[in-house]
């Protein structure tokens, strides 16, 4: 697919992070990527601070979400008594809720909610904007357009030069942040004051925020209180952060006080009476707001909203999402200048924003609501913080909208370090598709800027099956002898290191995880002669006896885990199916969608459609739930411009399904089925795609009630694991820090065994936990469930 | 027990409870007399400074005689009293918020700018959510020309320091809402 218009965005001069913004401010840039990112990775507090911050706002966010759901559960709305439904019960009473407001109650049906409102406005952008701007203007409000950043900087600075106005107070705004506004007044000897606590600090350590909501999360108390010692030349208190509040409060009151203009952000702008809604906790919007005679609104166009209604659904969707709070402190409805003498502008940025509504893709990206929730979730983002995981707008968002705002080469790094967990979709208020979003700016950047080289050579070969096969073979030969047990140690790796010219990604791959040695005979050639044998009555009663199941072994279980896939056709065959193998299968094509080269993910996907229509089967199944989910969940958004594939991929869809849901949907054992003598404790980790975008949660957990084996939760079983595929060649480190994460709560949960149904996972992690003498072992679920039939055999 | 009665207390209840757990003390008392003796006590261990309420909205909260009350001039007498008074508009027993209508400058700092701020509510003035919440503030916008409504919930906050959590950066540090049974009076 081509997307002339980020194209156009990306070439703009002026707008990409090696030319520079068009206004010259080449200081107020951020720096350099690779400088960025190798500071936040020597940061150990950083990564300390925002995993703890994600943890706790993930129980407080699913808290107040569940609080909300439970309000309404208990038959009652919220506010409501259960009796008051009759008219007479109360004045409120004939202003009732209409019944589908109960379902509001739940976070996705609210979600939904308001993405159809966003969307209802985004569709007719054009009209809301006028409708909006004329109530606007009726309300005494004086409105103007800004089509760049730039336009809305000199809007605001003339007004500072014809008013004569030097101290100017801020409350957060992010579009003020995209422009550089700060940058443009300082250098004409205005003085902007941020007066919203985070954004104060990171003012004063001329720093950018690194988080949306919590600007300055990469930073400690003490480095508070050396900055505020600096500022104020009296010392304060580097533990006590009460102190450290009350100086900032002291401080500000006089820009407060002198200041001749307030700028503030908005939440929505509301289309039906020209109102700006903005909410907070601090009460420096307010000041903001009332206090200077002038105050200038700055706002994107993509915060409209119709009505009030709309308004409302957003707060109760956006503390909860930003901040895990029912509702913020303030929340105000500013509809003109309130008192007399009192001047209210109103400055719409565009930069990129009409753009985006052009493209299919990406218009959706225009209901964000700026709660952060999909940085709280975002692995990656732990490990490196929001100055290096987005540019100016940081969080998955940030990956998306950036080449829209900032152009491509300011969002080309940031981009490749999204691991595609897709966590970020589960909790985005406005169901924003943001993970494919991404993966469609890393298309783009490969198309203008190439594949890194690495990847060129293993990408081309990837697609010619053949060649492949070859090469995988000798390959498997040459390897064989340096390999033990099948794995490569780090230590192994660093004599081939010193004998073969290993470039040093290569070692800092290595360096923390064994890899595995590719099989000289691939799973394949194990599985084949087995087929032959005539069909076993089942060693259990089950849904699946009888069934035929077409089994698409994946390129990596094929190569790497021979044994696997032999083990996955002993499953089925046990369980009384006929087996067969699709002719010329070889890889769904995820490993080029994932490193952005879409052309070659097309080949592989057009090759997979054939090799499947052919099989005469019930069911296609894998074990690799990352190609059930590919052929399920991303085939018609890559074909969509070949209506005709898109239609045979979508055929599939009825047959192709991962293993899991296989065993819980078609074999369907009941809990206990296959008890046997065993004594490891195991625990599972959801892989991101299985439980983010097929929603298997309960299935697995269910898969091993039926095993009868001892379980046990681990917390965030539904974490990544940091493979991530490309990214854990991009950025190794990356990769191995949010592995740690997950062997942390796999230690403390207790386990002996750790599975997962992803076997890209289980190479991560089974060569993470070799190298690392971790004592759990790593099982594939298909391996477990091989095992326990044998045990469940024996014990018989 | 009436019907209506039953709603009321229902409101009042999930009110009192919503706004506690946002950081607010509320009072709860009788008639306006009740209003001024819960205040007066409560200022009492506050320290020095007038109790404050704007020119304009002194008649409207009723306690002038019943308390000291001094007009709030401008923002500096705001600064330097020890609490201010306000009256707001209705509630919402969802959140716990105080709805405030205030197109005046100064009837706003009361709210915003004292160290402490007491906000009368009638229990009668409490709706059930934000859904209803929301016609309340299109009426007051687009039919009596409000410019400037708040909902106030709790007092102000901050977590950006280490993500402790400090109570009153720009805002008033303590929120007291004066929820008065009985009749509206006036
Ligand atoms: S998909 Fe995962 S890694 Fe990518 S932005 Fe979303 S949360 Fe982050
Ligand atoms: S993309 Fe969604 S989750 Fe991320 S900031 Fe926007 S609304 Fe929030």
């Amino acid at each position: 697919m081509s997307n002339p218009i980020i194209n156009r965005v990306g070439s703009q001069a002026g707008h990409g992070e090696s030319q520079g913004h068009a206004e010259g401010h080449m200081e107020d840039k951020p720096a350099p990527f690779k400088q960025r990112y190798r500071k936040a990775l020597n940061d150990s507090r950083l990564s300390r601070n925002l995993l703890n911050f994600q943890r706790s706002w993930r129980v407080s966010r699913d808290e107040t979400f569940a609080e909300f759901k439970t309000l309404g559960d208990s038959g009652e709305k919220v506010g409501r008594p259960p009796q008051a439904t009759s008219t007479t019960a109360g004045n409120f009473v004939s202003e009732a809720m209409p019944a589908e407001e109960f379902s509001e109650r739940d976070f996705q049906a609210m979600r939904h909610k308001l993405a159809s409102i966003k969307d209802s406005v985004i569709d007719n952008q054009e009209d809301y904007i006028s409708h909006f701007i004329a109530a606007a203007r009726n309300n005494g409000i004086i409105v103007y357009e800004a089509e760049t950043p730039a336009d809305l900087n000199n809007y605001v600075l003339e007004l500072c030069k014809t008013k004569g106005i030097t101290t100017v107070v801020k409350s957060k705004t992010m579009v003020s942040e995209e422009t550089g506004l700060n940058h443009v007044l300082e250098a004409e000897g205005i003085n902007p004051v941020e007066t919203d606590l985070g954004e104060w600090i990171a003012q004063l350590s001329h720093e950018r925020p690194s988080h949306m909501v919590l600007p300055i999360i990469h930073k400690s108390r003490q480095q508070v209180a050396a900055l505020f010692t600096k500022v104020t030349g009296r010392p304060v208190d580097p533990e006590n952060v009460t102190e450290q509040v009350r100086v900032a409060r002291t401080e500000l009151r006089q820009d407060f006080l002198k200041a001749g203009m307030g700028i503030s952000g908005a939440n929505a702008l509301i289309a039906e009476s020209g109102a700006v809604m903005f909410i907070e906790n601090e009460g420096n919007a307010r000041l903001v707001t009332t206090l200077p005679k002038v105050h200038v609104v700055v706002a994107g166009i993509e915060k409209l909203v119709p009505d009030y209604d709309a308004a409302m659904l957003q707060l109760r969707l956006l503390a909860r999402s930003a901040t895990a709070q029912p509702i913020t402190s303030y929340s105000t409805f500013l509809a003109g200048p309130s008192d007399p003498g009192k001047e209210m502008h109103l400055v719409l940025l565009d930069n990129g924003r009409r753009k985006m509504r052009e493209l299919p893709a990406f218009k959706d990206a225009l209901r964000c609501i700026r709660c952060a929730a999909c940085a709280d979730v975002c692995p990656p983002y732990q490990v490196v913080g929001g100055h290096v995981f987005g540019y100016i707008y940081s969080g998955a968002i940030g990956l998306v909208n950036t080449p829209f705002h900032h152009g491509i080469d300011a969002a080309k790094d940031p981009q490749s370090l999204c691991v595609q967990c897709n966590a970020c979709v589960t909790v985005c208020p406005v169901e924003i598709p943001l993970a494919r979003q991404i993966l469609d700016v890393r298309a783009k950047v490969v198309e203008e800027k190439g594949l890194v080289w690495y990847k060129k050579p293993v990408l081309w070969l990837w697609q010619r099956p053949k060649t492949f096969d070859l090469l995988a073979r000798i390959a498997g030969i040459l390897a064989k002898p340096i390999g033990s047990k099948g794995l490569i140690q780090p230590t192994r790796w660093k004599v081939l290191g010193r004998s073969l010219p290993l470039p040093k990604f290569a070692r800092t791959m290595t360096a923390w995880r064994s890899l595995p040695v590719p099989a000289a005979k691939p799973g394949r050639d194990l599985i084949k002669p087995k087929l032959a044998a005539p069909v076993q009555p089942p060693i259990i009663p089950n849904g699946a006896a009888g069934k035929t199941v077409a089994y698409f072994i994946q390129c990596l279980t094929d190569r790497l885990y021979p044994d696997m896939a032999a083990s996955t056709v002993e499953i089925f065959q046990k369980l009384g199916c006929k087996v067969v193998l699709p002719e010329n299968q070889h890889c769904c094509g995820l490993p080029n969608l994932d490193s952005g080269d879409k052309a070659g993910a097309i080949v592989l996907a057009k090759q997979t459609i054939e090799s499947l229509e052919r099989a005469q089967a019930d069911y296609i199944v894998t074990g690799a739930a990352s190609c059930s989910i590919m052929m399920l969940h991303d085939y018609k958004h890559l074909l969509e411009h070949e209506p005709d594939w898109a239609a045979r991929a979508e055929k599939l869809d009825k047959k192709v399904m991962d293993f899991v849901t296989f065993m819980d949907k078609v074999a369907k054992l009941p809990a206990g089925a296959l008890s046997a003598p065993y004594d490891a404790r195991v625990t599972y980790h959801n892989f991101c795609q299985s439980g983010n975008v097929q929603g298997l949660r309960d299935e697995p957990r269910r898969l091993m009630r039926s095993l009868g084996v001892n379980f046990t939760e681990m917390e965030e079983s539904n974490v990544c694991c940091g493979f991530g595929g490309s990214t854990s060649a991009d950025y190794p480190e990356v990769s191995r820090r949010i592995l740690e994460r997950k062997f942390g709560n796999v230690e403390n949960s207790g386990a002996d065994v750790l599975v997962t149904d992803n076997p890209g996972c289980v190479m991560h992690m089974r060569g993470g936990a070799d190298a690392q003498g971790r004592n759990f072992r790593v099982l594939h679920i298909t391996e477990l469930v091989a095992e326990q039939l044998r045990r469940y055999e024996a014990s018989k | 027990m009436s019907e209506t009665n039953l709603t009321n207390n229902f409101l009042k209840t999930r009110f009192v409870e919503r706004a506690t757990k946002a950081g607010a003390t509320v009072l709860e008392v009788n008639g306006l007399a009740g209003a001024a003796q819960a205040i007066a006590e409560t200022i009492k261990t506050k320290g020095e400074g007038p109790l404050v309420a704007t020119p304009d909205l002194l008649e409207e909260t009723g306690l002038t005689g019943l308390l000291p009350l001094e007009p709030a001039v401008d923002e500096f007498k705001v600064a330097g009293s020890v609490a201010g008074v306000s009256p707001g508009r209705f509630g919402i027993a969802e959140t716990g918020s105080i709805v405030y209508a205030a197109n005046a400058r100064l009837d706003r700092l009361v709210a915003m700018f004292s160290p402490i701020h007491f906000a009368m509510l009638y229990a009668e003035n409490i709706v059930p959510d934000l859904v209803v919440a929301g016609g309340k503030i299109r009426e007051l916008q687009v039919q009596e020309g409000s410019k400037y409504v708040s909902f106030v919930t709790g007092p102000s906050r901050t977590a950006d320091i280490e993500r402790v959590l400090t109570i009153g950066v720009q805002g008033p540090k303590e929120l007291y809402i004066v929820l008065i049974n009985g009749e509206t009076e006036r």
